[in-house]
């Protein structure tokens, strides 16, 4: 009996080997489209990189944007291999397995999994439904039509042809930058103006560490008063590292106007200039940098009192300040804050920065005062009906409601009840509104299909689903409040 | 081909054979009363075959009764009918011990069989009896067997209950607990007839004539059929995708996909796949197989799991049903 079981086994190995070299044979013709679309698609990854180091070379200006043809071939064509082979191989090659081919031929041939069946069983112990599953299969796998495998579609050939050309048309044909810019050095050594490549290496030299040994290079001219810039920079040079620290990064800033249309043509290109110093940037990083001084930060003129109560911009309106001013103009609520900050009732301009090194040098770590609120007020004022929350007074917020949502007809809420599960919705029977006639909608009654499924008969609700949706959220909340 | 293997596949042939030829019978007899719910009538016959049980679920006036009552006329087998309401009481439906008078002026307790004691039960509206008679039908639908009196006696065989319960009406109601949900083999939506079959059934109900069904089948039959269910061979590949299908109901799971993870608090239970096995077996006898596929696993999902599932607060307040987690089961357990 075993033995018979082997010839079955054998007879349904052949016949799968047989559908697994015809599947195979079908594949060459479709392995080699698919790796000729394999290899454009290779070539456009080729050329998409030429294409974009031609146009970084271009935008960052550098002498080697030509890019010689024979390299670019290299890189497409190699690129094109690659695809090719990896594609081929990987379409040709597939998953022959036999377990995976009779599910193939189950599926072309609709034998409803019988030679897969049969497969498996031939691998197991011989009963007799087995021995009848192995003989349908062997039966079915002889008679099976191998699949076929389907070519690529053409218009992606066409269109990773086409984006490969331009790709490889943008790597040849970008002109290199190189030449501009040194027409502009020219141009700009005949007027008088600093050359360009003088500024672009003052610029580099912005982005270098600094050199105890290399000598700094004089300022360009004089220091400008932007804000970037503190004005005591300028007074002696041995403050000069301290003017350069706000300025770097910001094209224009801190520099005076002559600077600014002497670096006109760099500074469009996106440098930065910095204004009166040479850049220099401390290679010990922050801790060492010098500290400015409270008095070296520029002042803002404070507005008069009287012009602030002229304008009445700020009466009453900001913690600060505000018990200077009129009681008259000040709400209630305004009253029942807490006294000004005690920090910027002085002259909030002054405020020191708490700079964390700064803390540390004053004795030890210091807390920090930026989010320091005045303390509550202990005047036992009305409290409005709007402040609410404070305890002290007034009307209070008005109560949830609870269980509104299960007052609405038509609504089904899921009555849930922990450890009975499903016991149906609720009903609502009771209406606690005064009856009145309504007019039904005309189309309250409209022909419906033939009712397929009884189980979902449950009546429809004419609540609009965006409101039955806000209940839902709102009684899953509950639940998990509860 | 040796002649053993040859003689025994013959043999299974022919059980095959028989099978269909049976089961195409009862078929066709019980459509001789039952007009269309092509569906759930085989559904009843699989759980039939299959030696499990079946809840039929519908609105009233959809022949459930008569599904079962015509069942019973056309396999010789001792049919009772069980009305459950909410008074019913164990002893009412398993039997109880009665005090009879002997000849002698003597009293002896004796055993009183309840409706429980017969090869096909029909459980009438099941969830309006109360949890614990409801109970009383656990040991019987899964040991075939009842304890009264701390004795117990077994069921005839083959013993199948049929129950049926209304899905709309759910007041004064008690739904079915998870273990005895999970006892049964499938759950049957009775859905309404088509047009077509309104005219037959009118046809046939209002008229003088009173349509006979002729007995197909008896006890040993249906026992014959179960046995060949029961050989029915089982590739790897359908055992796999049953399991899995099982696993996929189950939240938290590796193929749970993400609606149960997120609407399902219980999932399918081990009799789950058991359940999905057997009743594919009995599809691929039906249609001429000796061995189940993946197919006719995922064929029985439905029918198998739907009552297995049971969703959580979420899944309620979306008005998510059983069978749609069911489809979202079969989408994410490919083969």
């Amino acid at each position: 009996m075993h033995a018979a079981f082997e010839q079955e086994r054998a007879a349904l190995q052949t016949a799968l080997e047989a559908a697994a070299a015809s599947e195979r044979r079908s594949r060459s013709g479709p392995a080699l489209s698919v790796g000729l679309r394999g290899a454009l698609f290779g070539a456009m990854i080729g050329a998409a990189g030429q294409s974009l180091t031609a146009l970084g070379a271009h935008l960052l200006a550098l002498q080697e944007a030509a890019l010689e043809w024979h390299i670019v071939a290299w890189c497409v064509g190699g690129c094109a291999i690659i695809g090719f082979l990896f594609t081929f191989m990987l379409h040709w090659r597939g998953d022959t397995s036999r377990a995976h081919l009779a599910q193939r031929l189950d599926a072309h041939n609709a034998t409803g999994g019988s030679i897969l069946a049969a497969l498996e069983l031939s691998r197991r112990a011989v009963c007799a439904f087995s021995a009848v599953a192995v003989q349908d299969g062997v039966a079915a796998a002889r008679s099976a039509e191998t699949p076929r495998a389907v070519r690529p579609v053409l218009q992606h050939m066409l269109a990773l042809a086409t984006i490969s050309a331009v790709l490889l048309a943008v790597a040849l044909l970008m002109p290199p930058r190189s030449i501009s810019v040194t027409a502009k050095q020219e141009a700009a050594t005949s007027d008088g103006t600093p050359p360009a490549n003088v500024i672009h290496n003052i610029g580099a030299q912005a982005l270098k560490p600094h050199q105890p040994d290399a000598p700094i290079p004089a300022p360009i001219t004089g220091a400008g008063t932007g804000p970037g810039r503190k004005p005591e920079a300028t007074a002696a040079s041995a403050e000069a590292p301290r003017a350069q620290r706000p300025s770097s990064g910001q094209p224009g800033s801190g520099r005076s106007a002559e600077v600014a249309k002497a670096s006109e043509s760099s500074a469009a290109q996106g440098e930065s200039i910095p204004g009166g110093a040479p850049p220099q940037e401390n290679p010990e990083g922050r801790k060492d940098a010098p500290k400015v001084s409270a008095a070296a930060k520029p002042r803002v003129q404070k507005p008069k009192a009287g012009e602030e109560e002229k304008n009445g911009a700020t009466a009453g309106q900001s913690g600060s300040g505000g018990g200077a001013l009129s009681a008259v103009k000040s709400p209630w609520s305004q009253r029942d804050r807490g006294s000004a900050d005690p920090l910027s009732e002085n002259d909030t301009d002054e405020r020191i920065e708490d700079d964390p090194d700064e803390a540390e040098a004053r004795s030890g770590t210091q807390p920090s005062t930026k989010d320091r609120r005045g303390t509550t007020s202990k005047d036992l004022s009305i409290s409005g009906p709007g402040t609410g929350g404070k305890g002290r007074g007034g009307p209070s917020l008005p109560k949830k409601a609870r269980g509104t949502g299960s007052l609405v007809l038509g609504v089904p809420i899921p009555d849930f009840v922990r450890g009975l599960l499903n016991p149906g919705t609720t009903r609502i029977t009771h209406e606690r509104v005064q009856p009145s006639v309504l007019r039904a909608p005309e189309d309250a009654a409209v022909p419906t299909r033939t009712r397929q499924n009884a189980a979902v008969l449950t009546p429809q609700s004419f609540v609009p689903q965006r409101l039955r949706q806000l209940l839902s959220l709102y009684w899953i909340a509950q639940r998990k409040g509860a | 081909m040796d002649a053993g293997l040859e003689s025994a596949a013959q043999g299974a042939r022919q059980e095959i054979a028989r099978f269909r030829e049976v089961f195409g019978a009862l078929e066709q007899a019980v459509h001789q009363r039952v007009v269309g719910q092509e569906p759930v009538v085989r559904g009843v016959l699989t759980a039939l075959a299959c030696g499990g049980h079946a809840l039929l679920e519908g609105v009233p006036g959809l022949a459930k009764t008569l599904l079962v009552r015509t069942l019973a006329d056309a396999i010789d087998l001792k049919f009772s009918r069980i009305q459950f309401t909410p008074d019913l009481m164990p002893a009412d439906i398993t039997g109880t011990m009665v005090l009879h008078e002997t000849e002698g002026g003597g009293h002896m307790l004796r055993f009183e069989e309840g409706p429980l004691v017969a090869n096909c039960v029909l459980a009438d509206e099941i969830n309006r009896a109360t949890p614990r008679t409801q109970s009383a039908l656990l040991e019987a639908m899964q040991e075939h067997t009842i304890t009264v009196a701390r004795e117990t006696r077994a069921l005839p065989a083959p013993f199948l209950v049929l129950a049926t319960q209304n899905p709309v009406e759910q007041e004064g109601t008690y739904p079915l607990p998870e273990a005895q949900l999970d006892r049964f083999l499938l759950k049957l939506l009775v859905p309404y007839p088509q047009e077509a079959d309104y005219h037959a059934i009118i046809e046939r109900t209002t008229g003088s004539s009173n349509m006979q069904v002729p007995r197909v089948a008896n006890a040993a039959t249906l026992l014959s059929m179960q046995a060949t269910v029961r050989s029915v061979a089982v590739p790897e590949s359908a055992r796999t995708t049953a399991i899995r299908l099982v696993m996929a109901t189950q939240p938290c799971s590796d193929y749970a996909p993400e609606v149960v993870n997120r609407c399902v608090a219980l999932g399918a239970s081990p009799r789950g796949a058991q359940a999905l096995i057997l009743v594919g077996k009995v599809e691929a006898l039906l249609a001429g197989r000796a061995a189940v596929t993946q197919q006719d696993v995922r064929s029985a999902a439905h029918a198998v799991l739907r009552h297995r599932v049971m969703l959580n607060f979420r899944g309620h307040s979306e008005r998510l049903k059983a069978d749609s987690v069911v489809d979202a089961v079969l989408a994410a357990v490919r083969d």
